[in-house]
C-alpha cells in the first residue's frame, strides 16, 4: 500500500512541473455585483465563451482577463454562479464590463453532486434528489435522515420506534434484495462511511453522529445511471452527503439555540382495575380448565397482583403508561464561524445536543466539532482538509422482547402497585421508593434504578484533498478519507435487577474499533469542441479497506451495588476478542457528452473487485448509460411561452449489493469450547461461486417547468430488476447447516415518482409549494422454490412482494359459541368458499398482509410574509400493514393475565352476540394465535413538522450590531391521522435485525414517535 | 511539445492509476479457518470433538430440551407449564403445530451436532492408536445418543418383535461438505435407527476405556452401556437391558450419593453421575435451570397429584419447594443455573432398569434380586425398604422409576413403552410425538410428516 502511495506521489511532483503558456493581449476588466442588492458577487465564473479561458471574481467582486485581439473585438464573455442567472456578453472592444446578475429562482440550474463530480441539474441524466441545508434544518430532529422524511421522493424512511438514536430504515426506490442489505451506501465529502449499526443489542444509527447544521446538501442518487459509478454498492440507492465549506470575505458567525420539550405520539387504552377485574373473572368462569374464579383466581393471582392492597375495593388503579412514559426535552446549541481570504477559506463548527427520551430511563446527546478548510496554494494547486469529531452518548433501554423495555410495563396488571407498598395495622400508609417486586411480569422500574446501559461513540470523519489543474481542462484530484469509530458498550445490572439478582451483579463492557480507509484517485477532463460539443469525463481508481476490532468482557459478583466497573468483578465469565476485514478496488469512468445545449449522453462505468468474494468471481463490471434531450431548446418550442424548460430523459444500468458477511464464499470451522477446553465446529459450507448481486435499471424521466419557472417538476419511471440475489437459501438442517448464501433467484421493483415545485405567489406574500409522491410496486419473481422467512409473519414468497405476512387469516366470532373463527382457505392459496373452522391448526397459511407501502411522500408549504416564515411539511405513507406481534398477548381476550386493550370488552357473551373479540377464556387460546386478527393497516398522513419563525428587521438589527437573527417555534409530529390500532404506525420493532430485508412491518411493545414543541433562535454576527 | 508533455504525463500517471493489485483484496478470516485447513492435523480432530460436547450440551440438546420436551408431553395433572413462551406451552397442552419452536430448535441443534461428530469421525486417519479409539468411540456414542433421541421424540415408539418399518429420522453418517440435491435425505425407519444407535453405542463401548483417560465428564464404555440398556428397554429387549445395566454397576466406578438432594445441582460431577453436561459461567447452557427455577422463569407449575403419587416420608418430597414470589411449588432439581451440570444419566437409574430387566425376564438374575435393586434406591430416599418379593409389583417398579428420575426427561418414554396413558391420551396418540419441523419439510422435499400434523403423509 504505501509503495503505490509513493508512486503516486512522486507522480504527483512530476505533474507539478507541466504548466501551460499563454498568450498575451488586450485585458477586460469589470466589478459583478448582485441585481437585487448591488452587493459585490465574489466567485462568479468569467469565462469567454467557446473556450476554457476563464477567471472568477475576488471577494469585491472585480475580474480581470486578458482576450486576444480577437475575442477582445468579437468574442463574448460569459458570467455565472451559483444561484445566478448566467448571462452572455459581447465585449465589443470595451476594456471595463460591468455586471448586474439577477438571482436565478430555476431549480434547473442548481448544481446536483454526483460521485467523483458535480453537475448542473439542467443537464442531468439521471435521477437524483436533493435536499440542501435550509430545508434540512427545518425540521428539528436529532438525525439528518429523519429531515429528509417526506422531501425525497422515491426515499421511504422509517424509524424502529421512539427510542433515541436508534435503528433507521431507508429504502431507496424500494427493496432490491432479500438476504443482503438494502440500506443505501452513505458518502461523506466523497468518503463512503460506516452506517451499519455496531451494537451488540437492538440496531442503533451511525449516522446519528453527524451533526445536521454542518451539512451543506444531500444528495440521493436513485437511477442506475447516477449509481452506477458506485459500482456494487450503488444497488440500494447512494447518499452524498456534502458538509458545508468556507467562502472567502468577512468571517461569518451563526449561534443557535433550541429546546424542545416532547411526549408520546399517542397512548393505547388499556383496562382500568375494574374493567380487569370484570374481564378477569368472566375469563376464569369460561376457561377451558373449569370455572377458575373464585378462590384459585382471587388468592393466586388477584391478591398476588395486589400485594396485601384491597383489590375488592380497587385500592390501587396503575396505569403503567404512565410509568413507562416521561417529560421529555431536548436542548440543542451550536456555533458555526465561516470566512477566509480567497487564498484561504474555512468553515468551523461546534455543536451540543441534549435530548431525554420519552421513554422512562432513555437519554441522548452529543458533542461536534468540526474543522473544514480549503487553501489555494497557487491557482493551480488546491488541498485542503474536512475533519469532523462527535462523541455520542445513548443512555439505553432494554430491547422490545425484554420484560425490562419500559413498554412491556402495559402487560402488568393493573391491582398492582408500581412501588412496594407499606402497612400500618393493616391499612395502606404509602409506598416505598422500591420498586415492586411481586407484579405479574420483572418491573421495569428495577431495571431503571438498577441498571447503567451506556453506549458511547467517538467518531472521526475526516478527509484530505490535494487538486491540481494540470492544464486548463484536465485536473487532478486525490482524497485520501478517514473513517474512525470507536464505541463502547458499557452494561451494568446490580443485583437488584433479574439480570444481576443471581450473580452479585453482572457487568459486561464491549469495545468495537471500526476504521475504514478510502483512497481516490482521479482525473477530470472537460473539453469543449468548437461552440456545439462538451465533453466532461472522469476516470480513476478508489480503494477502500475496512478493519473491525472487537473485545468484550464480562462478569459477575461484585462486592456490593456501588462497585459498578468489571475491576470489582470477582468472577470473569466471559472475555474475547475478534477482527475482520473487508476491502474493495474499483476502476471508474465516465463521460457525458452535450451537443448544442440540448442533447445529452452520458456513460459511465465501474470494475469493482472484493475480497468478499471468492477467486472465481471476484471482479464485477457495472456499467450504464444515460441520455437526455431539452426539448424546450428546440426552435420548435420557443414560441410556447408557457413551457420554460421541458426535458426528457432515460438511462440504463447495472448496479450490485455486496452487502452481505465478509467471508461468506468460504467453507469455514469456528471456535467453541466446553468445560474449559477449547473445541472446533464447521460453521460455514463453502461456496466459490458466490457473485456480486445484479440490479438492472431503467429509468424514464421528464423534468418541465411552466410560465417562468413557477411551476416545476420531475417525473420518472423506473423499472428495477435484480437477479443472482445473495440469498440465504433454507438447506435441510439434516445437512447441519440451516441456510446458506447463494445466487438464487430474482426480484424486481417498478414505481412512479412524481415531484412538483410552485411558487404560488411572489412578492411580499411568498407561497411555495412542494409536493412529491412515489408509488413502487416490488414483487419477488423467483425464488428457485425457496421460502424465506422472517420477522413473526413475513416471508419472500414468489409472486408476492417481499416480506408479506403469512398466515391464518381470522374470520371473527362464531355467534353461537363464541370461539373464534379462521378461514380455512386451501394449500393452493385463498378460497373463501372452504368456510371457516375453529381449528386453527387446520387453516391454511394464506399471504394475510404486505408490509410494503403502495405510495409515500410529502406536502411542504413554505410562506413569507415581511419577516415572517410558515413551514409545514406533511408526510404520509399509504398501503402497508403492520403486524403487533404482542397482539397476542394485549389483545387476546383474557387468554391470559396480561392487561388487555379497552376493545377486549367487546367479546362474546352471550349465544348471538356479534362481535370480532371471541369468548373470554383463561388459559384457553380462543384465538390468541398469530392470524390476521393482529394486522392493521400502517398507512397514516403526519403534520410532520410546523415552524414558525421571525427574522428581526434590518434596522434594528444594525442597531444591534447583529448580521441576521431568527426566532421560532416548531414542532414535530402534531398530528397523526391513521387507523393503526397500535401506539404509532410508524414502527419496525428492535427485536429483529433492521439489516434483514423480512424483518418489516412488526410491531413489539415498541415506543412511539416523539411529539415534540421547541423553540429556537438563530444570531449571526 | 508541451502538449505532448502533458499527454505523456497524464498517460504516466494512468499507469500507475490502473495497476491492477489483486493482491490488496487478499484478507483472511481471523476468528475462523478455512475449512479445508481445519482436517489437516491430529489436534485439530481432537478439537473438532471438543465442539461436538459443546454442541450437545446446548439449551435445545441436553442442556434442556431434549429432556424438557418429553416430560411436558407426558405431564397430565402433575404440572403445569405457567410461563409465556408459547412453544413450551403448546406441547405442555400437547396443542404443539408444526413449527413449534422447541421441536425445531432441538432438531436443528440435533444435526448440526450430528454433522460435527460425522467431521470428527472424518478426521480419524490423522489420529493413531488409542487416540483413534478414543476419539472414534466418543463420536460415535455422540451420534448413537443424539440419534436415540432424535427417533423416540420424532417418531413413534420402537414395537418389539416387529418390522418397525415405520418412519424414523433422517440417517446422516457423513460430513457436509457440499449442499445439493443429495442433502435432501428422507427418513430411515425406526428400525434402521435404532440398528444404527446400536452399533454406534456397541462400537463406543468397545473402543473406549471403562475410566475416560483425558477427562472424567467425557463419554466411557461404562456410559455407553448405560445409554445401551436405555435403548435396550425402549426395545423391550430386556435381558440385554440388564446386562448392560449391571455392567455400569458392577463395575463399582459410581456409588450413589448420600442424599437424594446431593445427586442434584452439582457442579463437579458427583458419585452417582454416569454422564452429565457440564456447565459453567464460561460456556454450557443449563436451561433446566431457566424454566424450573424460582430464581429464574419458575415455568413450571408442580401440582398436588404429583405430590401425592409419593409415599409418606420419601426424602424425594423435600426437594419440591414454594416459590418465594407466588407461592407455586417448584422442583428443586435444578436450581444452580450458572454452574451446575446437567445431569444425564444416574446410577439410580440403573439400578432401576437392572430390577425392571430382571423383574421382567425372571431367574437366572443377572447381577441382583429385584428387590435389593429397589432397596439401594429407596433406602436412600427413606423409605421402608421391602422384605418380600410380593410386597412389590412391576407397577411398584415403575412408579419407583417414575418418581426417581421425575423431572429428568425419562417419563414420556417409560410410559410409551409400557404403553401407559397420558391423561386420556394413550401412548400411541400421535400428539405425544414431535412433529417434523414445518422449515425442514419445506426445505426438502423427501420429507413426509408425522400423523397429526401438517405435510405430506407417511
Amino acid at each position: 500500500m504505501m509503495k503505490k502511495l509513493l508512486q503516486l506521489s512522486s507522480c504527483f511532483m512530476l505533474l507539478l512541473f507541466v504548466s501551460v503558456g499563454t498568450l498575451h493581449a488586450q485585458t477586460v476588466s469589470g466589478v459583478v455585483v448582485s441585481a437585487e442588492d448591488n452587493e459585490p458577487l465574489p466567485n462568479i465564473t468569467v469565462l469567454v465563451e467557446g473556450t476554457n479561458k476563464g477567471t472568477a471574481t475576488n471577494l469585491d467582486g472585480e475580474y480581470e482577463l486578458e482576450l486576444t485581439s480577437n475575442e477582445f473585438q468579437n468574442g463574448t464573455l460569459v458570467f455565472s454562479g451559483v444561484g445566478f442567472v448566467r448571462q452572455e456578453v459581447a465585449v465589443n472592444g470595451r476594456q471595463t464590463i460591468d455586471i448586474e446578475l439577477a438571482t436565478d429562482t430555476q431549480l434547473l440550474d442548481e448544481v446536483v453532486v454526483v460521485g467523483f463530480g458535480s453537475i448542473v441539474r439542467e443537464d442531468m441524466t439521471g435521477n437524483i434528489a436533493s435536499v440542501d441545508s435550509e430545508e434540512l434544518s427545518a425540521v428539528p430532529v436529532n438525525s439528518f435522515e429523519s429531515a429528509l422524511q417526506g422531501k425525497t421522493s422515491g426515499v421511504f424512511i422509517q424509524k424502529s420506534n421512539g427510542k433515541l438514536g436508534q435503528g433507521i430504515n431507508i429504502r431507496v426506490r424500494g427493496t432490491s434484495s432479500i438476504s443482503a442489505s438494502s440500506q443505501p451506501l452513505y458518502v461523506i465529502d466523497g468518503i463512503p462511511v460506516i452506517s451499519e449499526s455496531q451494537s451488540q443489542t437492538a440496531d442503533t444509527n451511525p449516522l446519528a453522529d453527524l451533526n445536521v447544521d454542518d451539512i451543506e446538501s444531500v444528495d440521493i442518487l436513485k437511477d442506475a445511471s447516477a449509481a452506477a459509478i458506485y459500482g456494487s454498492r450503488g444497488a440500494n440507492g447512494v447518499i452524498l452527503i456534502t458538509t458545508k465549506s468556507g467562502k472567502a470575505g468577512e468571517t461569518r458567525i451563526n449561534v443557535s439555540y433550541e429546546r424542545g420539550i416532547s411526549t408520546e405520539t399517542n397512548r393505547v387504552e388499556f383496562l382500568n382495575a375494574d374493567e380487569y377485574v370484570e374481564l378477569f373473572t368472566e375469563a376464569a368462569e369460561r376457561s377451558p380448565f373449569g370455572d377458575l374464579s373464585g378462590s384459585y383466581l382471587e388468592n393466586n393471582w388477584f391478591d398476588f397482583f395486589a400485594q396485601g392492597t384491597d383489590w375488592q375495593n380497587r385500592e390501587i388503579d396503575t396505569n403503567w403508561q404512565d410509568e413507562a412514559f416521561q417529560d421529555a426535552s431536548n436542548t440543542d446549541f451550536g456555533v458555526q464561524i465561516s470566512g477566509g481570504t480567497e487564498k484561504t477559506r474555512f468553515f468551523v463548527s461546534g455543536g451540543f445536543s441534549d435530548q431525554i427520551g420519552i421513554i422512562r430511563g432513555n437519554e441522548f446527546n452529543r458533542m461536534n466539532a468540526r474543522l473544514n478548510l480549503d487553501h489555494s496554494a497557487s491557482d493551480k494547486f488546491e488541498v485542503g482538509m474536512n475533519l469532523g469529531l462527535s462523541r455520542t452518548e445513548n443512555i439505553r433501554v432494554s430491547n422490545d422482547n425484554a420484560f425490562s423495555t419500559p413498554l412491556q410495563a402495559i402487560a402488568q396488571s393493573p391491582l398492582s402497585p408500581v412501588y412496594t407498598p407499606q402497612f400500618e395495622n393493616g391499612n395502606l400508609t404509602g409506598f416505598s421508593d422500591v420498586p415492586n417486586e411481586n407484579t405479574l411480569y420483572y418491573n421495569f422500574l428495577r431495571h431503571v434504578q438498577g441498571v447503567d446501559n451506556n453506549q458511547t461513540v467517538f467518531r472521526n470523519i475526516g478527509n484530505l484533498y490535494a487538486n491540481y489543474e494540470i492544464s486548463s481542462n484536465l485536473e487532478f484530484r486525490s482524497e485520501a478519507g478517514l473513517d474512525l469509530l470507536f464505541q463502547n458498550e458499557d452494561y451494568f445490572a446490580d443485583s437488584n435487577t433479574n439480570v444481576g439478582e443471581n450473580t452479585s451483579g453482572y457487568g459486561d463492557s464491549r469495545w468495537v474499533n471500526l476504521v475504514n480507509y478510502t483512497l481516490n484517485n482521479y482525473l477530470t477532463w472537460n473539453q469543449q469542441f468548437n461552440d456545439n460539443h462538451q465533453l466532461t469525463t472522469v476516470a480513476g481508481v478508489t480503494l477502500e479497506s475496512s478493519d473491525r476490532y472487537q473485545t468484550f468482557v464480562s462478569g459477575t459478583n461484585f462486592p456490593t451495588d456501588s462497585f459498578r466497573k468489571l475491576a470489582s468483578a470477582a468472577e470473569i465469565t466471559g472475555g474475547n476478542t475478534t477482527e475482520t476485514a473487508y476491502k474493495y478496488l474499483s476502476y471508474f469512468a465516465r463521460a457525458n457528452y452535450k451537443f448544442s445545449d440540448r442533447y445529452l449522453l452520458s456513460g459511465s462505468a465501474r470494475v469493482d473487485g472484493s475480497s468478499r468474494f471468492g477467486e472465481n468471481s471476484r471482479y464485477g463490471f457495472f456499467p450504464a448509460v444515460s441520455a437526455g434531450w431539452i426539448i424546450s431548446q428546440e426552435d420548435f418550442l420557443s414560441d410556447v411561452e408557457a413551457l420554460s424548460f421541458l426535458k426528457l430523459r432515460g438511462s440504463y444500468g447495472l448496479t450490485g449489493n455486496s452487502n452481505v458477511g465478509n467471508f461468506p464464499s468460504r467453507g469455514l470451522y469456528g471456535g467453541t469450547g466446553y468445560a474449559g477446553s477449547s473445541g472446533l465446529v464447521p460453521s460455514q459450507t463453502p461456496n466459490p461461486d458466490l457473485k456480486w448481486e445484479r440490479t438492472a435499471q431503467y429509468n424514464i424521466g421528464l423534468d418541465f417547468a411552466l410560465f417562468s419557472d413557477r411551476i416545476g417538476g420531475e417525473i420518472d419511471y423506473y423499472v428495477k430488476k435484480t437477479d443472482d440475489l445473495l440469498l440465504n437459501v433454507n438447506v435441510p438442517a439434516t445437512t447441519g447447516y440451516t441456510s446458506q448464501l447463494r445466487n438464487v433467484g430474482e426480484l424486481e421493483n417498478k414505481g412512479f415518482e412524481f415531484v412538483i415545485n410552485t411558487q404560488n405567489t411572489t412578492g411580499v406574500f411568498r407561497w411555495n409549494t412542494n409536493f412529491n409522491i412515489a408509488f413502487n410496486k416490488n414483487k419477488v419473481t423467483n425464488l428457485g422454490g425457496q421460502v424465506i422467512e422472517g420477522g413473526f409473519l413475513n416471508r419472500a414468497v414468489e409472486g408476492e412482494p417481499i416480506a408479506v405476512m403469512w398466515g391464518k387469516e381470522y374470520a371473527g366470532v362464531d355467534p353461537d359459541n363464541g370461539d373464534a373463527l379462521y378461514y380455512l382457505h386451501s394449500a393452493d392459496g385463498k378460497d373463501y368458499d372452504a368456510g371457516t373452522t375453529n381449528d386453527y391448526s387446520i387453516a391454511n397459511n394464506v399471504v394475510i398482509g404486505d408490509p410494503n407501502p403502495d405510495f409515500v411522500g410529502g406536502l411542504t408549504n413554505n410562506f413569507n410574509y415581511r419577516n415572517f416564515d410558515l413551514g409545514v411539511l406533511m408526510q404520509f405513507v399509504y398501503g402497508n400493514d403492520i403486524y403487533n406481534g404482542g397482539g397476542r398477548y394485549q389483545s387476546a381476550n383474557g387468554d391470559f393475565f396480561d392487561n388487555q386493550t379497552v376493545d377486549q370488552l367487546n367479546r362474546w357473551q352471550n349465544p348471538g352476540d356479534v362481535t370480532d373479540i371471541p369468548e373470554a377464556r383463561l388459559f384457553g387460546s380462543n384465538g390468541s394465535n398469530p392470524s390476521s386478527r393482529y394486522i392493521s393497516d400502517g398507512s397514516y398522513l403526519r403534520l410532520k413538522s410546523v415552524t414558525l419563525g421571525y427574522t428581526l428587521p434590518q434596522d434594528l438589527l444594525s442597531r444591534l450590531q447583529l448580521r441576521d437573527v431568527r426566532v421560532y417555534m416548531s414542532g414535530v409530529n402534531l398530528l397523526t391521522f391513521t387507523d393503526y390500532e397500535g401506539w404509532d404506525p410508524e414502527v419496525n420493532t428492535d427485536l429483529y435485525d433492521l439489516s434483514n430485508n423480512l424483518n418489516i412491518g412488526n410491531d413489539f411493545y415498541s415506543a412511539p414517535q416523539a411529539r415534540t414543541i421547541s423553540f429556537g433562535i438563530n444570531i449571526g454576527f | 511539445m508541451k502538449k505532448l508533455k502533458l499527454i505523456a504525463g497524464t498517460l504516466f500517471l494512468s499507469a500507475f492509476l490502473f495497476t491492477a493489485c489483486d493482491g490488496l483484496l487478499d484478507t483472511t478470516p481471523k476468528q475462523s479457518i478455512d475449512a479445508t485447513e481445519a482436517l489437516t492435523n491430529a489436534e485439530n480432530v481432537k478439537s473438532v470433538l471438543i465442539g461436538a460436547y459443546d454442541a450437545i450440551g446446548g439449551g435445545d440438546l441436553y442442556g434442556g430440551w431434549f429432556l424438557m420436551m418429553p416430560d411436558f408431553l407426558a405431564a397430565d395433572d402433575e404440572f403445569d407449564f405457567s410461563g409465556t413462551f408459547f412453544g413450551p406451552r403448546q406441547i405442555r397442552l400437547k396443542e404443539q403445530q408444526y413449527d413449534n419452536a422447541n421441536a425445531t430448535g432441538t432438531w436443528i441443534d440435533a444435526y448440526d451436532a450430528i454433522n460435527i461428530a460425522n467431521s470428527a469421525l472424518d478426521g480419524l486417519d490423522l489420529l493413531e492408536g488409542d487416540e483413534r479409539d478414543r476419539v472414534e468411540g466418543e463420536a460415535k456414542f455422540i451420534r448413537g445418543l443424539i440419534y436415540f433421541d432424535l427417533v423416540r421424540l420424532y417418531a413413534t415408539q420402537y414395537v418389539a418383535g416387529g418390522p418397525n418399518g415405520q418412519a424414523g429420522v433422517p440417517l446422516v453418517l457423513t460430513p457436509t461438505t457440499t449442499i445439493d440435491e443429495s442433502s435432501n435425505v428422507a427418513r430411515s425407519t425406526v428400525g434402521e435407527v435404532y440398528a444404527q444407535v446400536i452399533s454406534d453405542l456397541t462400537d463406543a463401548k468397545s473402543l473406549l476405556s471403562d475410566v475416560n483417560p483425558v477427562r472424567s465428564y467425557y463419554a466411557n464404555s461404562m456410559v455407553a452401556s448405560a445409554v445401551l440398556s436405555r435403548v435396550y428397554l425402549q426395545m423391550e429387549d430386556y435381558d440385554n437391558a440388564r446386562i448392560e445395566a449391571d455392567r455400569v454397576i458392577a463395575s463399582g466406578n459410581y456409588s450413589l450419593t448420600d442424599t437424594y438432594a446431593d445427586a442434584f445441582n452439582n457442579v463437579e460431577n458427583s458419585t452417582e453421575d454416569i454422564f452429565s453436561m457440564q456447565v459453567s459461567a464460561q460456556d454450557g447452557a443449563n436451561s433446566m435451570f431457566t424454566f424450573y427455577s424460582a430464581d429464574s422463569r419458575g415455568d413450571v407449575d408442580i401440582n398436588q397429584a404429583h405430590v401425592d403419587e409419593y409415599e409418606a416420608g420419601d426424602d424425594r418430597l423435600n426437594l419440591f419447594y414454594n416459590d418465594p414470589s407466588d407461592g407455586v411449588l417448584r422442583s428443586g432439581k435444578w436450581n444452580d443455573g450458572v454452574n451446575g451440570n446437567v445431569q444425564q444419566i444416574r446410577l439410580a437409574e440403573m439400578y432401576l432398569t437392572r430390577a425392571e430387566a430382571n423383574f421382567r425376564e425372571g431367574v437366572p438374575y443377572v447381577g441382583a434380586d429385584p428387590i435389593d435393586d429397589l432397596n439401594e434406591v429407596r433406602d436412600r430416599v427413606n423409605l421402608p425398604t421391602y422384605t418380600l418379593p410380593t410386597e412389590f409389583d412391576l407397577n411398584d417398579i415403575l412408579l419407583e422409576r417414575k418418581l426417581e428420575l421425575m423431572f429428568e426427561g425419562q417419563l414420556l418414554h417409560d410410559i410409551k413403552r409400557t404403553q401407559g396413558t397420558v391423561g386420556t391420551r394413550s401412548y400411541d396418540d400421535p400428539k405425544l410425538v414431535l412433529p417434523i419441523p414445518r422449515r425442514e419439510i419445506d426445505s426438502n422435499p423427501n420429507l413426509c410428516q408425522n400423523a397429526s400434523y401438517t405435510g405430506p403423509t407417511c
